[in-house]
């Protein structure tokens, strides 16, 4: 796509970049050489990754297919978290419901590739597309806390329940294809209750795939965008105001084309860059599947 | 009918509940050349994107596309051409789209490959 100007002027933002206004160069090429010319336009700059976050530069691309991979990766990439709680007993003083709640926001570090999706009418719960998991912690004294102790997490014992207390329990064949490692939640010291002496929690727990639109808990992680601006100054400025124009703006700014930059962040079992690969290729199978579809109507509108 | 928390009743997400994923309103602004496309179970996402394309033909008078209502996932494509079959111009506009992703995947693969390579990072054990 031809880079696009998405100019700001007074009171609208005029965008440059439907067809009727492709500069001269492309006018008169044919349809094909023009998809082919405007791929070859586009490049993709990294410029910081780590499994968690990662900041990447989209040049030359048109603003609505970014767009379309930012609502894939919120909406559409899936992860897995847990859905259904079994609670066998809790006296704590946190409610059942408020638990299981806390308990299905729990990033979880299991790989949603290896899992189908769950039939919502199923009632067993099987290996190829469920993790379980159980919570069974007593909150009780510490026999060797000191007579006079008032710090009342060494008085107790489990007084927390992290979510390092949740134990996988492998389903089915499950421990030939998965490590323990690999099925924890994603951080080992997130709370979900605390308790006083004398209390229970004892709870079985199923994680199933699922996606964004379905729950907020699927989310794989955030995305956002901005496009690089390219300022021009309509008139010359110079002496005083030229320095009161820096000051308004941050320090170092640069003349760039405009340049959509990406941010991912993640906070699921897939790293940044395989949710971003994840969405790509989410969005090549929409276009495989209207592609068969619209085969078939254009087939089915051939004889008249 | 599975019933949510709310009252509403809640979309299966594996399961396309609807009989096509693609139609064509008919009536009388509809022919060969103008016609409006049903597509079921999508929404901005794939809508703004593909208008992008199609409006990059030629060969198009007019493109735009809607969501009649947003309780329900579908979107309404205009086309309108002077002299190609409505759907031949959907048709290619899907194959370049589908072109473009596989393009930006393979650059982002070369360039995650190209950027681990240039930063050697302790390997985070996730």
């Amino acid at each position: 796509m031809e880079t696009g100007r998405l100019t700001m002027e007074e009171f609208q933002l005029v965008n440059k970049t439907d067809g009727l206004t492709i500069s001269s160069k492309k006018k008169n090429v044919k349809e094909s050489k023009a998809a082919e010319a405007s791929i070859a336009n586009c490049k993709v700059e990294i410029i910081r990754m780590d499994p968690f976050e990662m900041e990447i530069d989209f040049i030359g691309f048109n603003i609505s297919l970014v767009n379309a991979y930012r609502r894939i990766i919120l909406a559409e990439v899936p992860t897995m978290a847990i859905e259904k709680v079994y609670m066998y007993n809790n006296t704590s003083i946190v409610q059942d419901e408020v638990l299981a709640h806390r308990l299905g926001l729990v990033p979880l570090k299991v790989d949603p590739r290896y899992f189908e999706f769950r039939n919502k009418e199923e009632t067993e719960w099987g290996a190829q597309d469920s993790v379980k998991y159980s919570l069974n912690v007593r909150c009780s004294k510490n026999p060797k806390a000191a007579a006079d102790e008032t710090n009342p997490d060494i008085l107790y014992l489990n007084r927390k329940v992290m979510s390092s207390s949740l134990k996988w329990i492998p389903l089915g064949n499950q421990t030939d294809i998965f490590q323990e490692a690999n099925m924890q939640p994603l951080h080992q010291d997130i709370l979900l209750a605390k308790m006083n002496s004398g209390h229970e929690i004892n709870l079985e727990a199923f994680a199933v795939k699922g996606i964004g639109s379905d729950h907020a808990k699927f989310q794989p992680g955030l995305a956002w965008y901005r496009l690089l601006p390219e300022i021009e100054l309509t008139r010359e400025v110079e002496g005083e105001q030229a320095d009161l124009l820096q000051k308004c703006f941050s320090p170092g700014v640069i003349d760039v084309v405009t340049t959509p930059g990406v941010f991912v962040e993640s906070h699921s079992a897939l790293k940044s860059y395989e949710i971003l690969e994840e969405a790509v290729n989410i969005m090549i199978g929409k276009c495989s599947l209207l592609l068969a579809e619209t085969d078939k109507l254009i087939e089915s509108s051939a004889p008249s | 009918m599975p019933v949510g928390a709310d009252g509403f009743r809640l979309p299966n997400v594996n399961e396309s509940q609807f009989k096509n994923k693609l139609e064509c309103l008919t009536g009388p602004g509809q022919n060969e050349h103008c016609c409006t496309f049903v597509i079921n179970g999508e929404d901005h996402t794939l809508g703004n994107a593909l208008k992008h394309f199609i409006v990059q033909n030629p060969a198009v008078e007019f493109c735009g596309y809607t969501v009649p209502h947003p309780m329900e996932r579908k979107i309404h494509i205009r086309i309108q051409t002077w002299d190609t079959p409505a759907v031949e111009v959907l048709h290619q506009a899907l194959k370049d789209l589908k072109k473009q992703n596989e393009a930006v995947k393979k650059l982002i693969q070369d360039e995650v490959k190209r950027y681990q390579e240039a930063h050697p990072q302790q390997d985070l054990e996730k």
